[in-house]
């Protein structure tokens, strides 16, 4: 068998581990936690844990994990062939799964199409009062800014925050979704969300949702020259796993085509391996270019991140 | 003959179906002060809660100085009859000093008024220099005075008294009893007395009215019905 | 708290007393690793939260407290007050009803809430398209109200009992002293109900302190929020520490107002439930109406909106999650309860037949003052360490032991002080009867005290049972390997913007938690003895 710690809380997961078990007939036992709560008790655990993969939803707790001495290096030809280098620790300590681009979503009666090339774009005066985006308590806007400070360094990024705070049409609240609704009641014009949330939205069916279906769009912003900002959701084993083989397994298996395909088709998500296509719903906006940067920055970043997101007022 | 200032007629009150109060009669001229003495479960509590207006008759009539309190047409709230009750257990304000307890029914009046009443009731009851206190700091016997205090300084026509002595012990029973009978004749308020206590009864009460199972079986001046307990010493 | 010390037992004690001590402590241990973190666990962010943090996190969380406070006050009391002194249609239904929100978790309601009042909510759109004004009842006005519908049984149910039971007589002599309803209400009720309104206000302000999912939906900076934000974000558990102890001394100046205010009061016997006066027309409706207003904002929108989300998802697969959820947390309720109220029974009896009130018991009951998530990561620091040293055959962590032992902390207090109240009213001279005849203190301890205590017994369990059944945090951290209860599932399902598929496990939650409430409210409704 194989234990897992993560906090990916989708249907596609169960789906796919019971696929693999299904396929090789190891027994998936899954601890699902918040966050944070899955590095700390990893933590507390000690050599006495029985956690063989952590998967986050995140680059940045991925490092964390890493930088605690809670992963270990694995060597696995499949993954390193699937995964592209930029998208996974270099020793091997983790290894991304999917992929999310933070975009932005725009309203399609208000805003023109090349209106916005860059994130640094939506600190521009004509954006007054019409930016939406959810809580700098969320790890996906820590780790945009994170990569903010990676390539520009911490006044840039700092100057952006405080940009944006100056730009919200409101106080933020609610998740990536409820961004994405208040845009379509013209709440604000454009919003920052994860690629997946759109995905969803577009290939949901409840009524309510239609009006939103109807108005959206979305564009892939930059960071300057860098490209769009992505993260990922990925694995590692864990430094005292009772079963690495098995944990390795596991990995490969969700690297392959078979996952990664129902990554996209059942979450929205985009896939790591090349040559998957990108979710249906989301292939119409054309394909972008992805930011290249090594994403252990995000996990090191972070704090800088957070702090900076106090300091600028952004809620 | 004095005034006639409490009428009761056929006054019948039940607890769902089971008779409590079965047709009492009973007058009470001014300045005068009955004692209604019988077992526990006899009624003469809620005889007495029915005068204040706090139950309603299922049946009767209650008058006072000829204006009806309590008959098939009209029901007086407690809140505007006007008669003083001193509660068993007395109940007291805890959380109001002897001034605010005693000043309590005054609160329409202006401060300086309200002051001197309450100034002057406290002197008449004999608690002078106590006024500042609260009631958990008072005796047993003085708490009763301030009890009463409480409910004379707005002048009732008639003080209800629900077994005011029962909590006492037997001396302080008796100066208290002295104290209580000095106070009401020299207020002249008229009294409507329950006891369970023929002492009670001997010492207190000018008529004396015997009640059983919800009936006054038997209504005598004090002198009358001392001499026939003496005689009989175990009816009721 | 178990008398005057005259009452206090002088009989020498011995046996299960040092036992008891011992468990105290344990319990008391997460406790002490919060306060103690200063000294050993760094804390590098402590000047960015210092600064930054804390003033913004500090004042929004006064300012909630102060905001639900005063609405729920404004609910709970005249409520209370009509329910007890006056009789009008459906009186008897609104009793118990007003009650049943207990059964309905902080963060279910905010959700429900943001689904009908957010900026995107239904009754919001409606209002829009019918050129109305666009409410937003997410922002911290808003988790005020919201919070303060909840919790407002709080301060109704011991006010209700108050002006039940603690002022017939007075309420009467002052009838006969000239006084109108409302010149009773202002100067006799609510000044003897005042100690019950604290202790009732005290549990309300915790319960909002103690909130997680409400607050962070409603994107409200609260000391429990940060104290997150400072583990998670800024990954240092040393600030999230010392956040803690903040909101602990939060809490203590809480503790010592209610004090203050109690000791004040003076006390009345406990007296006879007086009886209701029938109102009459416009009064009559009036009662009526605000009573229904009330339940309709704090059950009947939330639910309504709940049921409509379940019917709108009955084409999704939810059902094979939820079972098993259910059946987990039934499992971990009654597991808690009985560890709880076991422990709760030992620590009376020695608070009872005991020399001196023990300090560990004292600290012990203190765990409900602190938030569930603090309580969560002090026992995995404990555990962890205990399992590194490798002194247990099995992981504590992920065992359900350890999750039960962790509920014990948090609501061992919700547990003692039913049973403390009922001892107080027991006179010592019962007690001391026993002992005379030759009982040993734990024989008087069971034939005496106990019987009189059972009525209490049930209530604490019930009031354990409840309060595990919401509980969110702790669950979250603490659980076992495939492990779902009902409130982390809703929880789950809502953070990742599933609300609509929420409502199942939400309904569920209520349903089971409205069971306890109904039976509580029975027990609490039957005269004393």
């Amino acid at each position: 068998m194989v234990n897992v710690y993560s906090h990916r809380h989708y249907d596609t997961d169960k789906q796919l581990f019971e696929a693999f078990t299904e396929k090789t007939g190891i027994t998936v036992n899954v601890v699902l936690a918040d966050d944070d709560e899955v590095l700390a008790r990893l933590e507390a655990e000690g050599d006495k844990s029985p956690c063989d993969v952590l998967i986050t939803a995140d680059a940045g707790r991925l490092g964390l994990a890493k930088s605690r001495g809670l992963l270990r290096a694995s060597r696995s030809d499949v993954l390193n062939a699937n995964i592209p280098a930029n998208l996974r620790e270099p020793e091997g300590y983790w290894y991304g799964l999917t992929m999310r681009a933070r975009l932005v979503a725009y309203n399609k009666n208000k805003v023109k199409p090349g209106a916005i090339t860059t994130y640094d774009d939506l600190t521009a005066a004509e954006w007054k009062g019409k930016v939406l985006v959810r809580s700098s308590e969320n790890v996906y806007n820590q780790s945009l800014l994170a990569a903010m400070i990676a390539h520009n360094g911490h006044d840039a990024a700092a100057a952006w925050a405080r940009g944006i705070v100056k730009n919200m049409a409101r106080q933020p609240e609610g998740g990536d979704t409820d961004q994405l609704l208040a845009l379509a009641e013209g709440i604000g014009d454009v919003a920052i969300v994860n690629s997946y949330y759109v995905g969803k939205l577009l290939a949901s069916t409840e009524p309510e949702k239609q009006k939103a279906r109807e108005v959206i769009a979305i564009l892939f912003p930059s960071i300057g020259s860098f490209g769009t900002h992505v993260n990922v959701s990925g694995g590692g084993v864990a430094k005292h796993a009772p079963h690495p083989a098995e944990a390795i397994a596991l990995l490969e298996y969700l690297s392959g085509d078979e996952a990664q395909t129902l990554f996209g088709a059942g979450n929205k998500e985009y896939a790591v391996k090349t040559g998957i296509p990108a979710p249906l719903e989301l292939q119409a906006f054309g394909t972008f270019t992805a930011d290249t940067l090594r994403l252990e920055a995000l996990g090191r970043l972070n704090a800088d991140a957070v702090k900076i997101m106090d300091d600028a007022g952004w809620r | 003959m004095t005034p006639l200032l409490l009428r009761i007629r056929d006054l019948h009150f039940a607890h769902g179906t089971s008779p409590v109060v079965r047709g009492v009669d009973l007058d009470l001229a001014a300045g005068e002060v009955v004692i209604v003495v019988g077992p526990s479960g006899c009624g003469k509590t809620t005889l007495l809660r029915l005068i204040a207006g706090l139950e309603r008759p299922t049946r009767g009539n209650i008058e006072l100085a000829g204006d009806p309190l309590s008959d098939g047409a009209t029901f007086v709230a407690p809140e505007q009859r006007p008669l003083g009750m001193v509660f068993q257990g007395l109940a007291l304000f805890p959380h109001l000093t002897v001034n605010q307890n005693i000043g309590f029914g005054l609160s329409k009046a202006p401060k300086g008024e309200r002051d001197r009443r309450v100034a002057e009731e406290l002197r008449s009851v004999g608690l002078e220099g106590l006024g500042d206190r609260h009631p958990h700091q008072l005796s047993g016997g003085q708490q009763q005075r301030v009890a009463i205090a409480r409910s004379l300084v707005l002048r009732p026509k008639v003080l209800l008294m629900d077994e005011p002595f029962s909590d006492l012990d037997a001396r302080t029973r008796r100066s208290v009893r002295t104290e209580v009978a000095r106070i009401l004749r020299e207020h002249g308020t008229a009294a409507i007395i329950v006891s369970h206590d023929r002492e009670d009864a001997y010492h207190l009460g000018d008529r004396i009215a015997l009640m059983d199972e919800g009936r006054l079986v038997r209504v005598d001046t004090a002198e009358v019905l001392r001499h026939h307990w003496q005689q009989h010493p175990f009816d009721a | 708290m178990t008398g005057t010390p005259r009452s206090r037992s002088s009989y020498r004690s011995k046996g299960l007393f040092p036992l008891i001590s011992l468990i105290a402590v344990l319990l008391a241990a997460p406790l002490l690793v919060v306060i103690t973190s200063p000294l050993h666990r760094a804390a590098p962010e402590w000047p960015h939260v210092l600064g930054t943090l804390l003033p913004a996190h500090l004042l929004e969380t006064l300012v909630l407290l102060a905001g639900v406070l005063l609405i729920a006050l404004v609910i709970a009391v005249p409520s209370a007050w009509l329910i007890a002194s006056f009789q009008f249609p459906l009186r008897s239904v609104f009793r118990w009803a007003l009650v049943l929100p207990l059964a309905l978790p902080t963060y279910i309601s905010a959700y429900a809430y943001a689904g009908l009042l957010g900026p995107t909510g239904s009754i919001s759109r409606w209002s829009v398209a019918h050129g109305g004004p666009r409410p937003d009842i997410v922002s911290l006005p808003g988790l005020c109200v919201v919070l303060a519908l909840v919790l407002f049984p709080y301060i109704y149910l011991p006010t209700r009992a108050a002006f039940m039971r603690g002022m017939r007589t007075q309420l009467e002599a002052a009838r006969l002293l000239g006084s109108g309803a409302v010149d009773r209400f202002l100067r006799i009720a609510l000044p003897l109900a005042r100690p019950a309104i604290a202790g009732g206000a005290l549990l309300l302000c915790m319960e909002t302190l103690n909130d997680f999912g409400a607050v962070k939906y409603y994107g409200v900076r609260t000391l429990t929020t940060g104290i997150f934000r400072s583990w998670g974000g800024l990954y240092d558990m040393g600030s999230a520490l010392r956040l803690s102890m903040v909101l602990l001394a939060l809490i203590a100046a809480l503790l010592w107002i209610e004090r203050r205010t109690r000791k004040g009061a003076r006390q009345t016997t406990d007296q006879v439930p007086g009886v209701p006066v029938r109102l009459r027309g416009t009064k009559a409706w009036f009662a009526t109406g605000w009573c229904s207003l009330i339940l309709l904002l704090s059950l009947g929108l939330p639910l309504g909106r709940i049921i409509s989300d379940v019917f709108a998802t009955l084409d999704r697969p939810v059902w094979s999650d939820v079972f098993p959820a259910f059946g987990n947390t039934v499992y971990v309720a009654v597991l808690a309860a009985a560890c709880t109220m076991g422990i709760a029974l030992l620590f009376t009896y020695r608070e009872r037949h005991g020399e001196r009130s023990d300090v560990a018991i004292r600290v012990a009951n203190l765990g409900y003052a602190i938030p569930g998530a603090v309580i969560a990561v002090a026992v995995m620091a404990l555990a962890g360490a205990i399992d590194r040293q490798g002194w247990m055959s099995f992981a504590l962590i992920g065992s359900i032991g350890l999750l039960t032992y962790a509920f014990t902390v948090r609501f061992l207090a919700v547990g003692t002080q039913p049973l403390y109240g009922n001892l107080r009213q027991q006179s010592i001279s019962l007690d001391e009867s026993a002992r005379l005849l030759g009982a040993s203190p734990w024989r008087t301890f069971v034939r005496v005290n106990l019987p009189l205590l059972r009525p209490a017994l049930l209530v604490s369990a019930l009031l354990v049972t409840i309060d595990v059944i919401k509980e969110l945090p702790l669950t979250l951290v603490l659980r076992p390997f495939n492990f779902q209860t009902l409130s982390t599932t809703a929880y789950e399902l809502a953070s990742i913007e599933q609300l609509r598929e929420a409502s199942w496990p939400a309904l569920l939650i209520v349903l089971c938690g409205a069971i306890p409430v109904l039976l509580l409210e029975k027990l609490l409704a039957r005269p004393l003895r």
